[in-house]
């Protein structure tokens, strides 16, 4: 998808390559060293794509701001369990697709409305969404696995495998749902609910 | 009816996510299957929405939340965090645009060089500037002395011999030599010290004596760019001057690993190629190296990378497409392209507002494109009279009274 390239190629150089994987290892073993400014950087260097997935998961500034802020102090307590053998950015994005879809199911049992966030939809005071968008109600209306696998592939960039490593599927379910998520994706935006 | 097989091949194939040969397949079904191409269509066109939807910069808190709540869950016994506000203060992030940022610049340091400053000295016809070219005499007449308006007219030897050149009257004649020559900032370069020792140099010489500089010069895409809004706004900036003046910077871009991995860069132009990137040693050795990560923390790179005018030439197709030029990189490695990026002279250059503001000029670009224009540039009395509107104006007047 060649029009969003300049987000993809930014993306890339910030958070993956083996140059990335590399500063992540020593970042993550100076952080178990003790040395806290190391997680400092990780945070650095995530915090914006992991906010900006968290927003188009749940389509709530401050729903993602809470689920980014749970995500790292996860990823903090946990950090002795990651294995470094795999990369950081699947193990940290994987908690972070993992957060919003918990937070979608406690969301759920307060507000039931075919999939849209009432929320987000209605900004009439300071927990309100910053742009009620188009795109934005449209991914609210794929079911929330499916718009995952359309936030991992169209806003950050990952290939097919990548986005099966980070929701532990397999590529054909990855494929699947992309397909089938498109379609709908595209059904929402010829015909907005507001 | 696609069936499920084509249907995947289409998705893929918009993704990017296809062997050679099945790209070979998803065109061929595209260009023979209105249905297929219908359905590339409405994906390409899903995607142009999506990716107008941009990324939201987090709330300014959020770093610092994160950090709070990080330091109150830490686990007992733990060792206690003090975390560096340095290292939160925002440069990690202008980090991950550093290498297509470097090759930006080079871009530019090229443009900088190569778009008529500094001219050529050693063309037919000039007469003075380059002692080493057989038949070109030194002209040293108006050394020691101020020139004079009578010193520009076509009694003057060097000034009939410098307009037997048909090309040179007709630029001197034309509406566009005008407005150059009276725009101050225009012959404040003409007539600066700098101007005239990297004209001088033997780097200059070799760079434009090469295939490869023509070869960049003629081509639509290097065109393009400079004549982008965006190139404008970037040259005009401080920050690009700031940059341009670094050594760090003139160190990364004299390492071969730099050019190799800009060159590859130039043409990952899809996600995927970006991706098989990752194996790269050569972008490894680059991280690794102290003057690369110090041009990470410069203010001037950080600014720049920063500006609209910036991502959007980083953008541009054509910026991709002089990257990828054999000449680009060809210029790149020349030992001469580099010493004139060391010389003082040239860095004076580039650092002077008259010369970041004539770059702006339409009549100056359209000039500087002119054999012409580098001929009159390397001539004495040229360069003489470029200092001062009177002389100059004494210069037209006397090619205008050849017509006559």
């Amino acid at each position: 998808m060649r029009s969003s390239n300049f987000r993809h190629v930014e993306l890339y150089l910030t958070t993956r390559g083996a140059a990335a994987d590399e500063l992540d290892r020593v970042a993550v073993g100076r952080c178990l060293a003790g040395q806290g400014d190391a997680f400092g950087d990780i945070v650095e260097r995530y915090h914006r794509p992991l906010f900006n997935v968290a927003f188009r998961m749940l389509h709530h500034l401050q729903d993602a701001e809470d689920a980014t802020q749970t995500v790292w102090v996860n990823a903090f307590l946990r950090l002795a369990t990651y294995n470094p053998k795999y990369r950081f950015f699947s193990w940290i994005y994987r908690m972070t697709v993992n957060e919003c879809l918990n937070a979608l199911k406690r969301r759920k049992s307060t507000v039931p409305i075919d999939g849209l966030d009432i929320r987000a939809a209605t900004p009439a005071s300071d927990r309100t969404v910053e742009a009620a968008d188009r795109v934005g109600h449209a991914l609210m209306r794929l079911t929330p696995d499916d718009r995952a696998v359309v936030v991992l592939k169209h806003f950050v960039s990952f290939s097919y495998q990548e986005i099966a490593d980070v929701m532990e599927i397999t590529v054909k379910t990855v494929k699947s749902r992309l397909f089938t998520a498109r379609e709908r994706l595209r059904d929402a935006l010829s015909n907005p609910v507001r | 009816m696609l069936s499920r097989d084509q249907i995947d091949l289409i998705h893929r194939d918009v993704d990017d996510a296809t062997t050679p040969d099945e790209r070979a397949a998803a065109q061929d079904l595209i260009a023979q299957n209105p249905e297929a191409r219908a359905l590339a269509a409405e994906l390409r066109h899903l995607d142009q929405i999506l990716a107008r939807d941009a990324d939201r910069d987090p709330p300014p808190h959020l770093k610092r939340a994160i950090l709070d709540a990080v330091h109150t869950a830490r686990r007992p016994g733990q060792k206690s965090f003090r975390f560096a506000t340095p290292v939160l203060g925002g440069h990690m992030k202008k980090k991950s645009l550093i290498l297509i940022g470097a090759a930006a610049a080079a871009v530019f340091v090229v443009a900088a060089i190569v778009t008529g400053f500094p001219p050529g000295s050693n063309q037919a016809g000039t007469i003075g500037g380059d002692p080493t070219i057989p038949g070109v005499e030194q002209a040293a007449r108006y050394r020691g002395r101020p020139m004079t308006e009578s010193d520009v007219t076509l009694q003057n030897p060097e000034v009939q011999a410098l307009f037997q050149n048909d090309e040179i009257v007709r630029l001197v004649q034309s509406d566009l030599f005008r407005q150059a020559m009276q725009n101050d900032n225009f012959r404040q370069v003409m007539a600066s010290d700098a101007y005239r020792q990297l004209m001088a140099s033997d780097s200059y010489r070799q760079l434009v004596a090469s295939d490869s500089y023509r070869e960049l010069m003629a081509s639509d895409s290097y065109r393009q760019l400079l004549a982008s809004d965006s190139y404008r706004q970037l040259m005009a900036s401080d920050s690009y001057r700031q940059l341009m003046a670094s050594d760090a910077y003139r160190q990364v871009q004299g390492m071969e690993a730099y050019r190799q991995l800009q060159a590859e860069l130039g043409r990952a132009a899809t996600p995927e190629a970006m991706r098989a990137l990752e194996s790269n040693a050569l972008y490894r050795e680059l991280m690794s190296v102290d003057a690369f990560r110090e041009l990470q923390s410069m203010d001037a790179w950080r600014q720049i990378q920063s500006m609209d005018a910036y991502r959007q030439v980083a953008s541009m197709d054509a910026f991709r497409q002089v990257q990828a030029m054999d000449a680009f990189r060809q210029i790149q490695s020349m030992d001469a392209f580099r010493q004139i990026q060391s010389m003082d002279a040239y860095r004076q250059i580039a650092s002077m507002d008259a010369f970041r503001q004539i770059q702006s000029m339409d009549a100056f670009r359209q000039i500087q494109s002119m054999d012409a224009f580098r001929q009159l540039q390397g001539a004495e009395v040229f360069q003489q009279a470029a200092r001062s509107a009177v002389l100059s104006d004494a210069l037209m007047r006397s090619a205008v009274a050849i017509q006559d």
